[in-house]
């Protein structure tokens, strides 16, 4: 008899997935690139003036730095500052988002409203304020700060819903009221999760605050578009490096703190 | 004698510090980037307004127009991310402690990424548009270039995160490099790969409109040329057909995912 028997390294339910996967992926990326109808030809003579300007970038003009670095220093501002004040509102916000220590037409309707204010980028916002208040960093305060309040509402509110049904159950069975079970038994239990959500965040924050400035929102990105358009681009690699310092120094900082969370988690 | 203070009191002691440097950090930040709380507050009835009056009700006439634009940027989202994949894959290999040649190579990739991933897509846009001129070709470029950053990272981390034991078993038994890759390494970290490429797509799409604002093309395009004439009906429209086409990516995409996972 034939006894030899094959494992197989992958389960077989999880291979037929592997394989309609594979093959919608395939059909997927073929039907757009035929959509876009992309040029390749001049896609390559494109390529090679690219590589020029990059070495035109390296090259960095250093004349203008300090109103780059005041920009620099304007657009970390926007980023804390709409952290901090988002942070603080989405705090309050969460508990009327969480299923299990809000009603449920209330959690619904604060979480629906959160998902739609996500769906709509940043930048997007941002436009917005800047379209009704006009150029400056304030109008990307306000966008920041709409996006990520949104954000943080529902990272807190996913935390607040993992705390143990039976740490609220105990409290409310001494009689404790719905303020002195949210503050001694849930808050305790989340402030680390929150610190990360917040810190993480603000990592994100920081990146996006580089850009505003291509939407007229002021800080680090109002230089680049600047430099840019005159086509400057000894003083754009310099802007550059900024924003790059700028972002790499918060993501090193925060993976030595340890205030990292699974990303996947949430989307942005 | 000894001084000795309780437990709670130093953990109160923290907090109130806490609170400080947070009210100072929110002071000195409103300065720098003026910031006025009132105005912020005053200007809430007449940004309602605006937005209801002006943006609403969208047009429905625009929608002739938004469509190709729509499909575009989603266009742009997915082959820049399969794209990005395949190239991260190889990447991320020689990034990882387990698999790379020389740690000298690991380095060097992750010290090549980070460059890409700290610089935002749409500075990459910026820069590239003089070279490519504008069009859809810059925009698959940039997000391309940004999601190669993303993606070799968590890639590498996956891979890093691997058991080993598997790795140690085909060795022992002589299996090469590729064949370790092949039977050890990929099929450890396959659902990982594909979760942390379908969050990428969902990043993209958001990017893949944002970079039209600077000459990308897609949907961002229409939004910023619909703004600057004043059309904030038409834009309304296509930023709702963004917030809708967004909700139903990331929800297949979550779908997916949580099967993997």
């Amino acid at each position: 008899m034939n006894d030899i028997q094959t494992i197989h390294l992958i389960p077989s339910k999880q291979k037929a997935f592997y394989i309609v996967f594979g093959a919608g992926l395939v059909i997927l990326i073929v039907a757009s690139f035929l959509w876009l109808d992309l040029k390749v030809t001049s896609g390559f003579n494109g390529l090679k003036k690219a590589l020029m300007f990059m070495g035109r970038l390296i090259l960095m003009d250093f004349s203008d730095w300090k109103s780059v670095l005041v920009s620099a220093g304007e657009s970390m501002s926007v980023a804390i500052l709409s952290t901090i004040l988002s942070a603080v509102a989405a705090f309050f916000f969460s508990f009327a988002a969480a299923f299990n220590v809000s009603p449920q037409a209330v959690s619904s309707l604060v979480k629906g409203l959160a998902a739609a204010i996500r769906a709509i980028p940043t930048i997007i916002w941002t436009l917005i304020f800047v379209a009704y208040l006009g150029f400056g960093p304030f109008p990307g305060v306000l966008g920041l700060f709409f996006h990520s309040f949104a954000y943080l509402v529902k990272a807190f509110s996913e935390s607040i819903e993992e705390v143990k049904p039976g740490c609220i159950e105990a409290m409310r069975s001494t009689g404790s009221s719905w303020l002195q079970i949210m503050a001694r038994g849930v808050v305790p239990t989340i402030k680390t999760s929150l610190i990360s959500w917040t810190a993480m965040r603000f990592e994100i924050n920081v990146g996006q605050s580089t850009i505003l400035g291509l939407v007229g929102a002021g800080g680090v990105g109002y230089e680049l578009s600047k430099t840019m358009r005159i086509y400057n681009f000894n003083q754009a690699g310099f802007v550059l490096l900024v924003i790059f310092v700028m972002s790499f120094g918060i993501e090193v900082l925060f993976h030595k703190l340890k205030l990292t969370v699974d990303k996947r988690q949430l989307d942005l | 004698m000894e001084t000795h203070i309780p437990l709670h009191k130093e953990k109160q002691l923290y907090t109130w510090l806490g609170i400080a440097f947070i009210m100072i950090s929110v002071y000195l930040t409103s300065i720098a980037s003026r910031f006025d709380p009132y105005e912020a507050l005053a200007i809430v009835p007449g940004v309602l307004k605006f937005i209801f009056t002006d943006f609403f009700p969208p047009a429905a006439g625009a929608l002739p127009n938004i469509g190709v634009p729509l499909l575009d940027t989603v266009c742009m989202a997915v082959v820049s991310t399969i794209l990005a994949a395949a190239v991260s894959l190889v990447l991320a290999l020689l990034a990882a402690a387990p698999t790379t040649p020389h740690p000298a190579v690991k380095m060097l990739v992750r010290g090549g990424v980070s460059l890409l991933r700290n610089i935002p897509s749409l500075a990459w846009t910026l820069i590239l548009v003089p070279a490519f001129g504008i069009g859809k070709f810059v925009g698959l470029i940039a997000l391309c270039i940004g999601s190669v950053g993303t993606l070799t990272r968590f890639f590498a981390e996956s891979v890093e995160e691997i058991n080993l034991g598997g790795i140690e078993a085909i060795r022992s038994v002589g299996g090469s490099y590729w064949q370790t890759l092949k039977c050890g390494v990929i099929p450890q970290c396959t659902p990982s790969l594909i979760s942390w490429t379908l969050y990428n797509l969902e990043l993209n799409i958001r990017a893949s409109t944002i970079i039209g604002m600077v000459g990308g093309g897609g949907i961002g395009m229409y939004i910023q040329f619909t703004v600057k004439l004043f059309r904030y009906d038409h834009a309304a429209m296509a930023i709702i057909l963004v917030a809708v086409t967004v909700l139903i990516l990331e929800y297949i995409s979550k779908k997916i995912r949580s099967f993997l996972l």
